[in-house]
């Protein structure tokens, strides 16, 4: 930059007094220094270096299919930062005008507490970026290899690509707690949880139901859960619903359970009655011992008792198994409550609620990453190198001289205003 | 925004212009701010237009005053609309094929598109599709 | 930083230290532009030569396919019988495209004549900003690595084409990292270039050297610049994201869930089209950026040796500016049977053979200018006229293919095939040949040889036309480019022995180049001393010394006419100077240009 910007000194003429070379002398074409016009032409290419970046993000933008395309809430893009950058820009744009104007009258020390000024704001300006994408970092809304988190619909290939994903959580987990007992407890039993109660229940749900409705609202709830994109009053209403439903099948398992256990302690109490009888009845008979030592043959109350028992028996337990059956049935049902009144309440989602980082739908959430990161990015690299040149330039005397290279960095930073100014909108108010 | 600020002693007619614009540009992001939370966007179309109106004469200002474009000469024109039109160009190009892209996706392709799961009508997930109608009209 | 005088200081004190400093210093670290254009030009003739080794493997297999390939055979595929892999040929097509343009012809022409000619051409003592130029040469060293380095990586090397398409560019191997790294720093390099050329173009001409006085090489490097000023940026933006694609994961050209071997998958979302449509606004142009310098070099030859003025020189001029603003408008003629948009493609064939007419326009006045002239059939004449006529045979194909109808038809043949090189070998190449033999006296203060130079011509140009004519045929059949075995379609079988003819021509054509090899590297040492205008040719670089020193000019030159006054009537001597004055020339001020 400072060699482009640099002015060559122009000679006088001077003919043929030297050995073998000449300073020369030229006509211009404008009126300007070669370093300015350079740096016209070097802008000049630089809008179609934006113009290839921001025309991929309009056209991929509005091409984005079914008018899916993020709002600004949905990615977490907070609207008053950009503009509070917007601000900033403008300042170190005014504040770099002002620099160039103290340079042109010889008054250094103001030319240099403005350019400082400029880049203090530019440091602020990145500063804000900085936090901004690592709000993206640790929202997960970035592109990544293999695959990144963000899934355009909520399809199976989401949900085993959440559970796998869950699964490698809950093993680090496990693998954290042993370490340290205690502290994971409350965070591993919350993915136990959302194991069982989200990702489990879906698959089963999905796998079992045959109407492309209800596997469509099982799909796109489980994704609700996890990371919100709007309010949905269908989903709200589906999750109630279920809810209730649940509820109510509870009750009725647990009536049917009470009604077993009854029944079963019922069984256990007439088992313990004929077990008592039995006994009763074999130590009568034992004692009418012969002399040969033998007892007499059971009698008809006795065989009939043992009949009895054994048929008792069994019922209790099959009356045992329906119980673990049912158990069984109740406990997803009750793992599926529990997931219901630990995470509809959920404003923000179980990713955001708990920081998460498992995988979310977002459609198109991969296509405005990857925009997002490219513009905003080359963006911020050419921030980061007018904060160099600056650098560069603040230890030197900006003097009359050097306002020109002081005129041709502004021509940069105001570009950079420019594209930003671009930016500000698109990405932060579209 | 700095504690040692250059006395402006003799502040030019140009010192108060740069402010004006400065005044101006920040009056600008304001509006776009308020219009992006207005209700203006609820014609999205119509609040997009308007925000890019704004970014323009944003654009234009820093480049006219901040640039001293204003008071440069004729070369500006030659330097900047071939610039823009090139510009221009090369978006607008691209409109038909990318930019309206989903228009005119094969089923093939629809199918592998992120579906938007606001659609009431959307297709059951990972159900084979018939393969046996090509012929199926555009998404909607 | 860039004064003459601190230049002129250094140039001095490497000429007293120790040997290899001087070398370095004078040769190697060097911000004279005049140095800048000779490394430009040998570098870009070692990989000529490499490109060209590539060039021959292609026909090796297409003429005997499978059979053990001289070279690459023995020292790569040993084991499988000197027999080459299909992707090796994948590699050779890719490199040979790359290499011939990003590293041959574009730097050969706006890399090495831009540099030598433009400050000698419009009076200047260096370019605007003589440091910014050396790294624009340095910026080829790091693309220079990348593209050796990509020879080494695993899978041979790139090979998806000088095109990149994805969603192939995207899957294979991790040259193709290393081949769109290589890109960019091209991209970089040319970018300063450009700029510095527009700037020193408008800003740092002689007195008097008006727009409209100035050379038609000049004139061509201008608006080769401004074409690359424009379009590259939008390349190097489409280099960023096809590289992201690769090794960040993200999809701008990616389209949605694409699975391969069931391990890369891509986030997707993206279009492959848009590199297409990226690539080609860069690669249009850039077209045009390896063929103007040529016309506008081409264009001073052929009135140099036809002892006429330029038959419309102002024609000429808006010509070259048509040309380089619909080439901006076309490139869609490139994505016929890319399933884009039917009615954008209507337009690019309409703006296409738009261009027909500029071009129709610089045909009839090279014509023009050779009518009726007394012509000295010198090598570089020789080569200019070659130039002419190749462009006439390859430009008419291209008019023909530009109808989508036909080009549906021919896409991917060896037409396409034949038309490209028609235009880049058969006018860039020949046209750098040309000037090559034009300029060398300059460069280096001796001729070539000229009984050599016109052989070399003459067998360049017959073989020329055996190889790429008769692919026009090959193309017409359907014979499709990029397969490394056709012939496993039974009908191509019998295309063999054409292709064989062809492979032979190519051969015969490289060892031609042996004779330019022994000419130019000969001629530096044996060639006859040149004075400083040994054609008696009328542009600024004849006045100066041959070769010229740091500054180029012992005096200052005042132009006072355009660079084509041959056989002004009622003028003895049959040229004229730009330098020299209607009247008596001072002789104090301005040294007589004829030495």
């Amino acid at each position: 930059m400072d060699t482009m910007a640099n002015s060559r000194t122009k000679p006088e003429p001077d003919h043929g007094s030297h050995g073998h070379a000449v300073p020369l002398v030229y006509q211009r074409a404008l009126p300007m220094s070669p370093g300015k016009v350079a740096i016209w032409l070097f802008l000049s290419t630089e809008i179609m270096f934006f113009t290839a970046l921001i025309g991929t993000y309009i056209v991929l933008r509005f091409g984005a299919p079914g008018g899916t395309w993020p709002t600004p809430a949905q990615v977490g893009v907070v609207e008053w930062l950009g503009a509070l950058n917007t601000f900033v820009l403008i300042c170190s744009s005014m504040t770099i005008v002002f620099a160039y104007e103290a340079a042109k009258s010889d008054r250094v020390r103001s030319a240099r507490s403005w350019l400082l000024a400029t880049m203090l704001l530019g440091l602020v300006f990145l500063g804000i970026k900085g936090v901004e994408y690592k709000s993206k970092y640790s929202h997960g809304i970035y592109p990544r290899f293999p695959r990144s988190l963000m899934h355009d619909r909520a399809d199976l290939y989401f949900v085993s690509n959440f559970s796998s994903q869950l699964k490698q959580r809950i093993a680090d987990e496990e693998a954290f707690s042993n370490q340290s007992p205690k502290q994971a407890v409350a965070t591993l039993e919350r993915l136990y949880l959302i194991q069982t109660g989200l990702v489990n229940w879906t698959e089963k749900k999905v796998g079992m139901s045959d109407d492309p409705q209800m596997k469509r609202l099982a799909l796109e709830s489980f994704a609700h859960q996890i990371h919100p994109l709007s309010k949905r009053p269908d989903i709200d209403k589906y999750l109630a619903d279920e809810q209730t439903e649940l509820m109510q099948e509870q009750q009725q398992l647990v009536t049917q359970q009470e009604q077993l256990e009854s029944d079963l302690a019922t069984a256990q109490q007439q088992l313990a009655t004929l077990s008592d009888e039995i006994a009763q009845l074999e130590s009568d008979r034992k004692s009418l011992v012969d002399d040969d030592g033998n007892f007499p043959e059971p009698g008809e109350p006795e065989q009939q008792r043992k009949a009895q028992l054994e048929s008792t028996e069994q019922k209790a337990k099959s009356i045992t198994e329906s119980i673990s059956s049912l158990n069984q049935q109740l406990n997803p049902i009750q793992r599926r409550l529990e997931a219901h009144s630990a995470f509809n309440q959920l404003e923000k989602g179980i990713n955001e609620h708990f920081h998460l980082k498992l995988p979310m739908v977002i459609p198109s959430g991969n296509t405005w990453a990857n925009t997002y990161f490219l513009i905003t990015g080359f963006h911020a690299l050419h921030v980061v190198i007018g904060i160099i040149v600056f650098l560069l330039l603040l230890p030197l005397e900006l003097n009359r001289r050097r306002a020109k290279v002081m005129e041709n960095v502004g021509l940069y930073w105001h570009f950079v205003d420019i594209v930003w100014i671009f930016l500000f909108p698109m990405i932060y108010l579209f | 925004m700095q504690t040692d600020a250059p006395s402006q002693s003799s502040p030019t007619s140009q010192h108060r212009v740069f402010l004006v614009v400065f005044g101006l540009l920040v009056v600008l992001t304001g509006l776009s701010f308020w219009i992006a939370n207005s209700a203006i966007m609820e014609n999205r179309i119509l609040g997009w237009s308007v925000m890019i109106g704004i970014s323009i004469c944003k654009a234009m200002l820093v480049v006219a005053f901040f640039m001293h474009l204003w008071w440069e000469r004729a070369w500006k024109y030659a330097l900047t609309i071939p610039t823009l039109f090139m510009g221009c160009m090369l978006v607008l190009l691209l409109v038909p094929d990318i930019g309206m892209r989903t228009d005119h996706y094969p089923r093939s392709r629809q199918r592998l598109s992120p579906e938007s799961i606001t659609v009431p009508n959307a297709p059951g997930y990972n159900e084979p599709q018939p393969k046996s109608s090509p012929s199926q009209g555009s998404k909607t | 930083m860039s004064d003459m005088s601190t230049q002129l200081e250094t140039a001095s004190k490497g000429r007293s230290g120790n040997p290899i400093l001087r070398f370095l210093g004078s040769y190697v670290f060097s911000t004279d532009h005049k140095i800048i254009g000779l490394q430009f030009l040998f570098s870009s003739l070692i990989w000529f030569a490499i490109g060209g080794m590539l060039a021959l493997a292609i026909r090796w297999q297409l003429a005997f396919p499978w059979s053990d390939m001289p070279i690459f055979g023995p020292t790569l595929f040993a084991s499988e019988g000197g027999q080459i892999p299909g992707v090796f040929y994948n590699m050779l097509f890719t490199m040979h495209a790359t290499i011939m343009i990003f590293f041959v012809i574009i730097p050969i022409l706006s890399g090495a004549f831009g540099n030598y000619l433009i400050p000698l051409m419009i009076g200047a003592e260096d370019m605007a900003f003589p440091r910014l130029n050396m790294f624009s040469y340095w910026f080829m060293w790091p693309a220079f690595a990348c593209m050796i380095g990509s020879f080494f990586m695993p899978g041979f090397g790139p090979t998806a084409g000088w095109t990149s398409y994805p969603t192939l560019s995207l899957i294979t191997g991790d040259a193709q990292n290393l081949w769109i790294l290589g890109l960019i720093f091209v991209g970089i390099s040319s970018m300063i270039g450009s700029i510095n050329y527009m700037t020193t173009i408008l800003q740092m001409r002689a007195p008097g050297m008006r727009m409209f006085r100035m050379p038609m090489t000049v004139w061509a490097l201008f608006i080769t610049a401004i074409l690359q000023a424009f379009a590259l940026p939008v390349l190097t933006a489409a280099l960023f994201m096809q590289l992201s694609d690769r090794i960040l994961a993200t999809g701008f050209f990616a389209p949605e869930a694409i699975l391969v071997n069931d391990t890369t998958s891509i986030s997707g979302g993206g279009e492959p089209l848009l590199w297409q449509h990226l690539f080609w606004f860069y690669s249009h142009p850039a077209v045009y950026i390896m063929i103007l310098p040529a016309m506008g070099m081409v264009s001073d030859m052929l009135s140099c040796f036809a002892r006429k003025p330029l038959f419309g020189y102002r024609p000429m001029v808006y010509s070259l500016t048509a040309i380089a603003g619909l080439g901006f408008v076309v490139w869609g003629h490139h994505m016929f049977v890319s399933g884009m948009n039917r009615i954008l493609a209507i337009s690019f064939m309409v703006s296409t053979m738009l261009i027909a007419l500029p071009s129709g326009i610089k045909v009839f006045n090279w014509l023009g200018t050779l009518w009726g002239g007394r012509l000295y059939l010198t090598t570089p004449m020789l080569f200019s006229i070659g130039f002419v006529s190749m462009f006439i045979i390859g430009g008419l194909s291209g008019i023909v293919m530009a109808a989508p109808p036909v080009d549906i038809q021919i896409h991917d043949t060896y037409f396409i095939v034949a038309h490209f090189h028609y235009v880049l070998f058969g006018a860039s190449v020949l046209g750098v040949m040309g000037a090559i033999y034009f300029w060398y006296p300059k460069m280096f203060g001796r001729m070539m040889n000229e009984t050599m130079g016109k052989i070399h011509f003459v067998l360049t140009f017959i073989f020329l036309n055996g190889t790429f004519f008769p692919m026009h045929f090959l193309g017409a059949r359907g014979f499709p480019r990029r397969y490394a075995d056709p012939y496993r379609f039974e009908e191509f079988q019998d295309l063999l022995p054409l292709n064989q003819f062809i492979t032979l021509c190519a051969f015969l054509m490289g060892a031609a180049q042996l004779i330019f090899l022994v000419n130019f590297f000969g001629s530096l040492f044996w060639g006859r001393k040149a004075g400083r205008n040994p054609w008696n040719a009328n542009s600024l670089e004849w006045s100066a010394p041959s070769p010229p020193p740091h500054g180029n000019f012992d005096f200052q030159p005042y132009v006072y006419r355009g660079p084509y006054e041959y056989s002004h009537p009622g003028r003895e001597d049959d040229h004229w100077p730009q330098v020299e004055s209607a009247e008596a020339p001072d002789s104090q001020e301005i040294p007589s240009p004829t030495a």
